[in-house]
C-alpha cells in the first residue's frame, strides 16, 4: 500500500546508495585524458558523439602503441548539461591525480575552471565550444578551439557574401538568438560588413524558442535582403523563418547559418527548405569520399560501431577527433624535445604546430594562431548534389 | 504613410500571433478559474501532446487527423491523471505547495519525456496550412492566422458554454464560491476535472503547433514561460479576458520589437505588467477575488 | 496552520539549551573538519550547498515565516554577485566589504520592484518578483559596459590579510563561517518580536493590524532582510566561482530555491537547511544510486540517467508535498520523537 511510511523508508533507501567514479588502474606513464561531455540531458544530441569520438580515438591509438609508447588512458564523465556537476567531475578528476589533457563540453565549464586551472594544474585543454571568447591566450592560455570560433564562423559567412555577390550590393540581414552562443561574433561580424561596404540592414534577436515569428518574418521582408544569416539555433525557429520568408514569395534571399545548423542528417529531414541553404563547415564529414586517410580511418571506424552509418561523420565525434589529433601532437612535439610532459611545455607545443597535415579532416594544413585552429570553408546545400554538401569556396581562415 | 502601413502590418501580425499566446494561457487561467491552481506543467502537458501526435502521425503512420485525435485522448488522459493522482490531494493547502506540485509533475512528465523518445530534436508534420491570408495589402502567414481564428473560436466557445450550459454555470459556481456550490449540490471535483480536460484539449493544438515552429524536444515546455504576462495582464481568471491580453501582449511585442528592437520583445510585457499592477492590480479583467489569497 | 501541539518529553528549558548548544558546536566542528577527510569535490559540493543555504534563509524568512511568495530569488542573488565583482573591480574592496555591500545593493533593489506589491495583498508580489526575474536579467546581458555581457566579470580571489581564498576548501571556510552567522541571525529575529510580526503577517494580517502590528513596515523589513541574505549568497558564489555571468541566475534557479524552502517545510528554519541539502546533493545522490542499481543488474542506464533523474526528483517532490505538508522538518521532529520516545521506554 502506497503510504506515507513506506515511501519514506524507500526514499531513504535510494539516498543512502552511492559510489564513486574510480579511474581505472593505469601505468604511471599513461597519459590520463580526461573526458567531460554532456551524455545524456538536453545537449546530448551533440555530447553523445563527442563521447563516441574519444573512445574510438583512444582505442585506435592505443592499438598501435600509444603516442610514442605511452598508452592513453581515458575516463568519460557524463557532465549532463550542467555546469557545477562538470566542474565537480573536473575537480574528481583531478583529486584521482595527474591529469594531461581535458576536453570540457561547454564555455561555462571551461570559465569556471580556468581559473583554477590557470594557477595550479594547467592541464591541456579543448573543449566542444567555438566561442569566440575562450580563444584568448591571456585569459585562456590553456585552451585551445579546435575549429573556427563563432566570430571568425559569422566573418567567413560575411566574406563569403562579399565575394559572390558581384556587381549587386548585397543587403544582408542577421537573426541570431538570444542565448550567449547566438550574441557571440554578432558585432566583429557587423564589423567586418562594414569594412567590406556591405549593408547590414537589419538585426533580430529572438528567444531560443519561440511561440510565433510571424513578426521577424515581416521585418525581413520589409528590409527586402539578398541574404539572410541565422546564428544561435540548432533547429528550433529559424527553419519556420525560411519557411514564412518563403512564403512571402521572396524566393532569391539566400539563408547562411554557422556550423551547428549544418548537419546532413537534419537537412534531409528538412527537405522544403534546405534547398539552397548556404553554411560553414569547420571540418570534413564525408567518410564515403574521404578526403584523407584519416577521414578513411573514422569512417571504418564508424562503420563498425554502427551497421546504420550513413557514411557522414556526427559533428560531436569530429570535434572529439580533432580535439584527440590536436592534442596527441602536441605530446608528440613535447616527448620528441625531451620536454616534462606539463600544461606549459604542451601548450607551447600546440600553438607552434605548423603546417600540420590532419589526413583529411581539413582539407588544407594547419597551422594554430591566436588559439584556434580557425579554418572554415563555405557549403551549400542541393538536392541535385543528393545532398552533399557542396564545397562554394577554398577553406579560408580569418584574422 | 509609409510608416503608418508599417505599423498596420506589425499591428496586424501581432495580434494574429496574440491569438496563440492567449490559446496556449487559455489552458492556464481555465484552470486557475475553477481551482485556484497556477498549472506550472502547461508547458509540458503540451509537449507531451506533441509527442503523442508524432508518435501516431509519423512512428506509426497513422496520417495527420488520427494523429491529432490520439494526441487528444491521451492529453485529455493524462490531464485527467494529474488532477486525480496529483492535485485532488492537494485540495485545502497554501497556494505555495500547490505550485510547486505542478513544477514537480512538469519534470516528471520531462523525465519520461526523455527516457521514451530520447533527447533528439525531432521533425513533426504540419497540421495547418501554409496559405497566407490577405487583409488588403497586409499579408499575415497562414498558420498565424489559422491558430489565431482557433483561439478565438475556442475563446467564444467557452465563453458561450460557461454562460449557457449547466455544466458551465456549475463551473463559475464552483469558480465563485467552492461553499456555496458545495452546498447547492454542484459536484465541484467533477468541475475541476472538467477544467483540466478543456486544457488538455487547448494544450493539445498549442503543443502540436509549438512543435511546429521549433522541432520536438523534451524542453519545448520553456514555450509556457512566454505566455506568463498574458494570464497576468487578462486576470488570472477571466477567459476573454486572457484573449484581449493576449491581443494586446502580441501587438505590444511585434510593434516593440519594430520600434526598439526585437532584443526588447521579451521584457517589455513584464514592464507594462509591472506599471498596470501599481494602476489596477487585477489585471484588465480579473475580478477582485484574487486579492484574497 | 497553527503551530504543532508539543508532547512533553523535554522537562526543563535550561538543560535542553544547553545540550542543544552543543549539538551545534560539535556540528560545526564536524563540518570544519570534513576537508580534512573527504575528497575535494565532497568540498566543492558543500561550498554550494552552503551558498545555498544561505539564500534558502532568505525566501524561507520572506516567504516561509512572513507569506510573501517571490519567483525572483536568483535575480537578486545574482545582484550581489555583480555587486562584489564590481566592487573589487572598481574600488578595490576587500571581501569584508564587498559581500555586505551585496547584500545591501540585492536589498535595496528587492524593494524597489517589491514596494508596489507589498501594499496589495497576496499574488502581486509573485509577478512583480517574476518581473523582476526577467527585467534584472535583461539587465545583466545588455548592459554591456558594465556588466560584460554574456563574457561577464572574473572575480579575483577574497583575501584574508593577504591570504588568498583561491580555491574550494579554502573559500569553504568563508561560506561556512558566514552559514553559520545567517542561520544564527535568522533563528533570532524569528524569536524576536519581529519574527512574530512576520508570522502574524502570514496567518491572519488582518487581525495583526488591528493588534496593532504595521503591516506595511514589517512586509517592508522581511522583504529587505530576505534579499540581504540573497545578496550575501551572491557574493559568496562570486568568490566561490571566481567568475560572474548572467547564465548563472535564471527563472530555474528561483524555482530552486522555492522548492527547497517548501520542500524543506515553510516557516521552519532547520526546514531552510534540509531544503536545501535536499535540493542541493539529492540530484547527486539519486546519479550514484542510479548508476550503482544500473550497474548491478546491467541496464545501460547512462543513457537515460539525466530523464530518470529528473522524473524521480519530480516524483520525490510531488510525494512530499502530498504526503508530508509540513516538509522535511516535520519528518526530522518525528524521527527525533520516535527516537527520544523509544530512547524513554527502554
Amino acid at each position: 500500500m502506497f503510504n506515507r511510511r513506506n515511501f519514506l523508508q524507500t526514499a531513504g533507501a535510494v539516498a543512502a546508495v552511492s559510489t564513486f567514479n574510480i579511474r581505472k588502474a593505469s601505468a604511471a606513464d599513461d597519459l590520463n585524458w580526461s573526458i567531460h561531455c554532456d551524455l545524456t540531458g538536453p545537449a546530448a544530441e551533440g555530447g553523445k558523439p563527442q563521447g563516441d569520438g574519444f573512445t574510438a580515438y583512444a582505442k585506435w591509438i592505443n592499438a598501435s602503441g600509444g603516442i610514442r609508447g605511452r598508452k592513453v588512458n581515458l575516463t568519460i564523465n557524463d557532465s549532463t548539461f550542467k555546469v557545477d556537476v562538470a566542474v565537480a567531475n573536473v575537480k574528481k578528476a583531478l583529486a584521482q591525480g595527474r591529469v594531461d589533457y581535458l576536453f570540457g563540453e561547454s564555455t561555462g565549464m571551461i570559465q569556471a575552471i580556468s581559473p583554477e586551472n590557470n594557477s595550479t594544474y594547467k592541464s591541456l585543454m579543448t573543449s566542444g565550444s567555438f566561442a569566440s571568447e575562450l580563444a584568448d591566450e591571456k585569459n585562456f592560455p590553456y585552451h585551445f578551439v579546435t575549429g573556427a570560433t563563432y566570430g571568425a564562423q559569422l566573418q567567413m559567412l560575411v566574406d563569403y557574401i562579399k565575394s559572390s555577390s558581384g556587381s549587386t550590393p548585397a543587403k544582408v540581414v542577421i537573426v541570431h538568438s538570444s542565448t550567449s552562443m547566438g550574441r557571440d561574433g554578432i558585432e566583429p561580424a557587423i564589423k567586418r560588413a562594414e569594412e567590406l561596404g556591405i549593408k547590414i540592414v537589419l538585426v533580430q534577436q529572438t528567444k531560443f524558442v519561440e511561440t510565433d515569428v510571424s513578426a521577424y518574418a515581416l521585418a525581413i521582408r520589409k528590409a527586402q535582403p539578398t541574404h539572410v544569416i541565422h546564428h544561435g539555433y540548432s533547429f528550433a525557429v529559424w527553419p519556420e523563418i525560411v519557411r514564412l520568408v518563403r512564403d512571402y514569395g521572396m524566393n532569391d534571399v539566400v539563408f547562411l547559418g554557422t556550423v551547428w545548423q549544418n548537419e546532413r542528417a537534419k537537412m534531409l529531414e528538412m527537405k522544403d527548405i534546405a534547398e539552397g541553404l548556404v553554411g560553414v563547415k569547420v571540418w570534413n564529414d564525408d567518410t564515403i569520399k574521404p578526403a584523407g586517410p584519416m577521414m578513411k580511418t573514422i569512417g571504418e571506424l564508424n562503420k563498425a560501431r554502427e551497421p546504420n552509418f550513413n557514411g557522414y561523420a556526427r559533428l560531436g565525434f569530429l570535434n572529439a577527433w580533432m580535439s584527440s589529433m590536436m592534442a596527441t601532437r602536441a605530446f608528440e612535439a613535447v616527448i620528441d624535445a625531451g620536454l616534462p610532459v606539463n600544461g606549459d611545455n604542451l601548450a607551447n607545443a600546440m600553438r607552434a604546430i605548423k603546417n600540420w597535415d590532419t589526413g583529411g579532416l581539413i582539407d588544407v594544413p594547419v597551422s594554430i594562431a591566436g588559439q584556434q585552429v580557425g579554418l572554415g570553408r563555405i557549403i551549400k546545400w542541393s538536392k541535385s548534389n543528393n545532398w552533399d554538401p557542396m564545397q562554394l569556396t577554398d577553406w579560408m581562415k580569418v584574422n | 504613410m509609409n510608416i503608418f502601413s508599417a505599423f498596420l502590418e506589425y499591428s496586424a501580425v501581432g495580434i494574429a500571433a496574440g491569438g496563440i499566446y492567449a490559446l496556449i494561457a487559455l489552458g492556464i487561467v481555465v484552470i486557475f478559474k475553477s481551482s485556484r491552481t497556477f498549472n506550472f506543467a502547461m508547458g509540458e502537458m503540451m509537449m507531451l501532446s506533441a509527442y503523442f501526435f508524432y508518435t501516431a502521425a509519423v512512428t506509426f503512420s497513422f496520417g495527420i487527423f488520427f494523429g491529432v485525435v490520439v494526441a487528444m485522448i491521451g492529453s485529455i488522459a493524462v490531464a485527467l491523471l494529474i488532477e486525480r493522482l496529483a492535485l485532488r490531494p492537494m485540495m485545502g493547502r497554501p497556494f505555495i505547495a500547490i505550485v510547486m506540485v505542478t513544477f514537480g509533475i512538469g519534470s516528471i512528465i520531462r523525465g519520461i519525456v526523455g527516457m521514451i523518445w530520447g533527447p533528439n530534436d525531432l521533425q513533426i508534420p504540419a497540421i495547418l496550412a501554409r496559405t497566407p491570408v490577405m487583409i488588403g495589402d497586409i499579408f499575415i502567414p497562414g498558420k498565424t492566422a489559422r491558430a489565431f481564428a482557433i483561439a478565438v473560436v475556442m475563446v467564444a466557445a467557452l465563453i458561450a458554454f460557461l454562460r449557457y450550459s449547466r455544466a458551465g454555470i456549475a463551473l463559475r459556481a464552483a469558480a465563485a464560491d467552492q461553499i456555496t456550490a458545495y452546498s447547492m449540490g454542484i459536484d465541484v471535483r467533477r468541475v475541476i476535472a472538467f477544467t483540466w480536460i478543456i486544457a488538455a484539449i487547448t494544450g493539445c493544438i498549442s503543443g502540436i503547433l509549438m512543435a511546429n515552429v521549433n522541432t520536438l524536444t523534451p524542453h519545448l515546455g520553456l514555450v509556457a514561460l512566454n505566455v506568463l504576462s498574458v494570464v497576468i495582464l487578462g486576470g488570472m481568471n477571466s477567459i476573454g479576458g486572457v484573449l484581449v491580453a493576449g491581443f494586446i501582449i502580441g501587438w505590444l511585442e511585434s510593434v516593440t520589437g519594430w520600434v526598439l528592437g526585437t532584443e526588447f520583445r521579451e521584457i517589455t510585457p513584464y514592464i507594462l505588467v509591472l506599471l498596470l499592477l501599481l494602476v489596477r492590480p487585477t489585471g484588465l479583467f480579473g475580478t477582485k477575488e484574487i486579492e484574497r489569497i | 496552520m497553527s503551530t504543532a501541539v508539543q508532547p512533553t518529553l523535554a522537562k526543563t528549558s535550561a538543560p535542553t539549551l544547553g545540550r542543544s548548544i552543543l549539538w551545534i558546536c560539535l556540528l560545526v566542528a564536524v563540518l570544519a573538519a570534513l576537508p580534512l577527510v573527504a575528497p575535494r569535490y565532497w568540498v566543492y559540493f558543500a561550498g554550494i550547498l552552503g551558498i545555498n543555504i544561505i539564500a534558502t534563509h532568505g525566501l524561507n524568512i520572506m516567504t516561509g515565516y512572513t507569506g510573501l511568495l517571490s519567483l525572483g530569488h536568483a535575480a537578486f542573488v545574482g545582484v550581489g554577485a555583480y555587486t562584489v565583482a564590481l566592487v573589487q573591480l572598481h574600488l578595490g574592496l576587500p571581501f569584508y566589504l564587498a559581500i555586505p555591500l551585496a547584500g545591501v545593493a540585492a536589498a535595496v533593489i528587492g524593494i524597489g520592484f517589491g514596494l508596489p506589491s507589498l501594499r496589495i495583498r497576496g499574488l502581486y508580489l509573485v509577478i512583480a518578483t517574476l518581473a523582476a526575474q526577467f527585467i534584472l536579467n535583461f539587465v545583466f546581458v545588455h548592459w554591456q559596459s558594465v556588466t560584460k555581457g554574456d563574457v561577464g566579470l572574473t572575480v579575483q580571489p577574497a583575501t584574508v590579510f593577504g591570504y588568498p581564498l583561491n580555491n574550494e576548501t579554502r573559500v569553504y571556510y568563508l561560506i561556512l563561517f558566514c552559514v553559520v552567522v545567517a542561520t544564527w541571525f535568522a533563528v533570532n529575529v524569528i524569536r524576536s518580536r519581529v519574527g512574530r510580526a512576520f508570522i502574524a503577517i502570514r496567518e491572519r494580517d488582518l487581525t495583526a493590524e488591528v493588534l496593532g502590528v504595521q503591516i506595511v513596515w514589517y512586509k517592508l523589513v522581511a522583504f529587505a532582510l530576505g534579499s540581504f541574505y540573497a545578496g550575501v549568497a551572491g557574493g559568496l558564489l562570486a568568490y566561490f566561482n571566481q567568475f560572474v555571468n548572467p547564465e548563472q541566475f535564471g527563472l530555474l534557479l528561483s524555482v530552486f530555491f522555492l522548492s527547497a524552502v517548501i520542500v524543506g517545510g515553510m516557516g521552519s528554519t532547520l526546514g531552510a537547511i534540509l531544503g536545501a541539502v535536499f535540493m542541493t546533493l539529492l540530484p547527486e545522490f539519486l546519479r550514484e544510486g542510479a548508476l550503482a542499481v544500473g550497474n548491478t543488474f546491467g541496464f545501460d542506464i547512462a543513457s537515460i540517467l539525466v530523464p530518470l533523474r529528473e522524473a524521480v526528483f519530480g516524483l520525490l517532490m510531488v510525494a512530499f508535498l502530498i504526503l508530508e505538508p509540513r516538509g522535511l522538518a516535520q519528518l526530522w521532529k518525528r524521527a527525533r520523537l520516535k527516537f527520544s520516545r523509544s530512547g524513554q521506554g527502554a
